[in-house]
């Protein structure tokens, strides 16, 4: 266990004490979180100073509902990236990957009921993603780009009856609105999802193994138990790649998604989907282990198992909302320490590309207003390192195949160790003659003295005489 | 672990494989869940299901693995091939594109499972009259890759079930006579070098 864990459960107890540090602790404790809510909601409206913004965004309840969240997304993301030129997807050529974006577009918004209303939100979530790849054709589509992008699109669009009416109105009002819509995406993409937008999923596996390093140090025992020296965490691949939006679906104001989106735009930060998933895991260590013992006589291998064992409980958790908020608690509270701590793993470990959000990211106070050149230079250094990690990758999994196939190819193995066997004999006799040739040929007196002597003695008498 | 009494004779582990939206996950659901939704969600990474069924009189435990379609997700997916038992093909008979990557699918397969693995072909959407890939060229691509072959609809729940049920049946008689050979192997007192992987070895034992 060691200091490491001790430091996590006091965290836990300075859980209850955890409002009196907050902007607005001068909300007495006893009142209840719906007027919590709504005098926060009030300080939100009347604050102009976007730092001040940052700070209410990254505490409790977030930015509480979708109608201010809007503009405070739209403020504090402006402040991360200055772009040159909004929208123009009407004059640019197709992507490669609009295919895939059309399959997954058919399938976003299942959980919102009025057909009508989902039909108008697929149609913008289409318009928004194919605007952003026809505008960055460099960047890849990946699958769960589009769950993101639909969170967004819900931000300015959960209210039904006003979309409804909205899209029989005007259509420069609507166009306004998905201008800003397109503005906030576009942000989020460049500044936040760099590292998954490569043709290859290394780099969001790189930030994977950071989830592994983290709970190495935090908890070595639980490291150990979940196998994680010798497995990749395969398992939470969906919620990084989506910072939790496939997961944990955003159905209604209150959903803890919004919160997670809240925390990492206000901390402006590509860590807090690792800290939040790294925290789920050490927050269900003991259900966990439980897990894993009960499956371990149940699985092939390693991978399985725990994918198996962290899945089952992944889902029991996300149906009980009020434990997300103690995640959510949790991670807030040891941010600034597990930055430091994971700062420390990444300058250690090397694992992530030099371009990646995470070190363009989480800067505290030391933020920098990126340009759009900035970005470019940086998505062109991530290609670029993309694609010799792509060929190495490729070359060693050409020969794990072939030797994948050795090893289980019993008849296979036989017949090689027989070839081996049989070229280390050719191989030796090759060699006994070469020696014997090389021998006979360098027929030097000081090789020999004594065989040069016995079979030509006189002349070997002659030369030392001489 | 073996005190606390199991409610399963063996354990099989199948996948499912194919471009994407090809229905793999909507087949998975029908046959765990017995739903059928038309804007089911994206799978993305590997899902994880499981289901018991009786096969010839045994209570076997499904394992079943769903995986995303993209290919950027093949360095994940294809971490999952090992040990599966059953590997199911999905293509998707309206649209030709994923009729014709099934033998790039069926290379990944011999690429990474293990050799004794038991496949079958799954041509799906058979419900829909915008059929592009007729049943003969489905069985005609079964022939040619020495693969069994079904057609189903997950939407109208045709032939979901025999989907799973023909791939457990294939796999519990490939245990079958592997454990007679092993059998009669053992009694010969020769070694059976062709004796299956660990994880047939291990549902023999459950």
């Amino acid at each position: 266990m060691g200091s490491t864990s001790d430091s996590y459960s006091s965290s836990q107890e300075t859980l209850a004490t955890l409002e009196s540090n907050t902007i607005y602790d001068f909300i007495p404790s006893y009142i209840n979180l719906g007027f919590q809510k709504e005098l926060k909601l009030k300080i939100i409206r009347d604050t102009t100073n976007p730092v001040v913004l940052e700070i209410l965004g990254s505490e409790k309840f977030g930015f509480i509902e979708n109608k201010v969240r809007s503009k405070c997304w739209h403020c504090l993301l402006s402040r991360q990236l200055r772009l040159e030129n909004s929208r123009n997807n009407d004059v640019l050529i197709d992507h490669p990957d609009e295919n895939q974006i059309n399959l997954d577009v058919k399938r976003s918004f299942s959980f919102v009921e009025n057909t009508k209303h989902r039909d108008f939100l697929k149609d913008l979530l289409s318009r928004i993603i194919i605007g952003i790849f026809r505008k960055h054709p460099k960047l890849r589509y990946y699958q769960g780009y589009h769950d993101i992008v639909s969170l967004f699109i819900l931000v300015w669009h959960s209210n039904e009856e006003v979309d409804l009416s909205l899209s029989t109105m005007i259509l420069s009002a609507v166009d306004a609105q998905f201008d800003t819509v397109f503005e906030c995406v576009e942000i989020f993409t460049l500044v936040y999802l760099r590292d998954f937008m490569m043709n290859s999923l290394d780099f969001p596996i790189d930030q994977l193994k950071l989830i592994s390093h983290l709970i190495k140090e935090k908890d070595p025992d639980l490291y150990h138990s979940m196998k994680l020296d010798k497995i990749s965490p395969f398992f939470a691949i969906s919620s990084i790649l989506t910072f939790f939006s496939h997961d944990l679906k955003p159905t209604n104001e209150n959903s803890i998604i919004w919160e997670i989106f809240d925390l990492i735009i206000s901390k402006n930060s590509s860590f807090i989907p690792i800290l939040i998933f790294t925290n789920f895991i050490l927050m269900q260590k003991q259900k966990l282990i439980d897990q894993i013992n009960l499956n371990t006589e149940n699985f092939d291998n390693e991978t399985d198992l725990i994918h198996a064992s962290i899945q089952q409980i992944l889902l029991t958790s996300i149906s009980n909302e009020n434990f997300f908020f103690k995640i959510m608690t949790i991670t807030r509270l040891n941010y600034n320490r597990d930055v430091k701590l994971l700062s420390k793993v990444l300058f250690d470990s090397r694992i992530i590309n030099c371009g990646s959000p995470l070190l363009t990211t989480a800067k505290g106070n030391n933020k920098t207003l990126f340009d759009t050149k900035d970005i470019d230079n940086l998505i062109d250094k991530q290609i670029k390192i993309n694609g010799t990690r792509k060929n190495i990758r490729q070359t060693n999994t050409r020969f794990n195949i072939v030797l994948y196939h050795v090893i289980n190819n019993k008849h296979l193995l036989v017949k090689l160790s027989i070839l081996v066997g049989l070229l280390a004999i050719i191989s030796k006799f090759s060699n006994r003659n070469l020696i014997w040739e090389t021998y006979h040929k360098t027929k030097k007196v000081w090789l020999d003295p004594l065989h040069c002597l016995l079979h030509n003695p006189t002349s070997y008498l002659y030369s030392n005489n001489n | 672990m073996s005190g606390n009494g199991k409610n399963y004779d063996s354990i099989m582990k199948i996948l499912l494989i194919g471009d994407s939206g090809v229905g793999k996950s909507c087949l998975l659901v029908r046959f765990v869940e017995d739903k059928f939704s038309p804007s089911f969600i994206t799978t993305i990474g590997i899902d994880f299901k499981i289901k018991t069924v009786d096969i010839n009189g045994k209570k076997v435990k499904l394992q079943l693995w769903d995986t995303a379609g993209q290919e950027r997700f093949r360095t994940i997916t294809t971490a999952y091939y090992r040990g599966a038992m059953g590997i199911i093909l999905v293509y998707d008979v309206t649209d030709e594109r994923t009729f014709t990557n099934i033998k790039q699918w069926f290379k990944t397969v011999n690429d990474h499972a293990n050799d004794d693995a038991q496949l079958l072909l799954v041509g799906n959407k058979s419900d829909m009259d915008t059929r592009l890939v007729t049943y003969e060229q489905g069985e005609a691509l079964a022939k040619e890759l020495g693969l069994p072959f079904v057609e189903s609809s997950a939407k109208d729940d045709q032939n979901v079930n025999e989907i799973f049920f023909t791939l457990a049946r294939l796999i519990q008689d490939k245990i079958d006579s592997n454990k007679l050979s092993d059998a009669k192997n053992t009694n010969d007192g020769n070694v059976n070098i062709k004796s299956s992987s660990s994880s047939m070895s291990k549902a023999n034992c459950c």
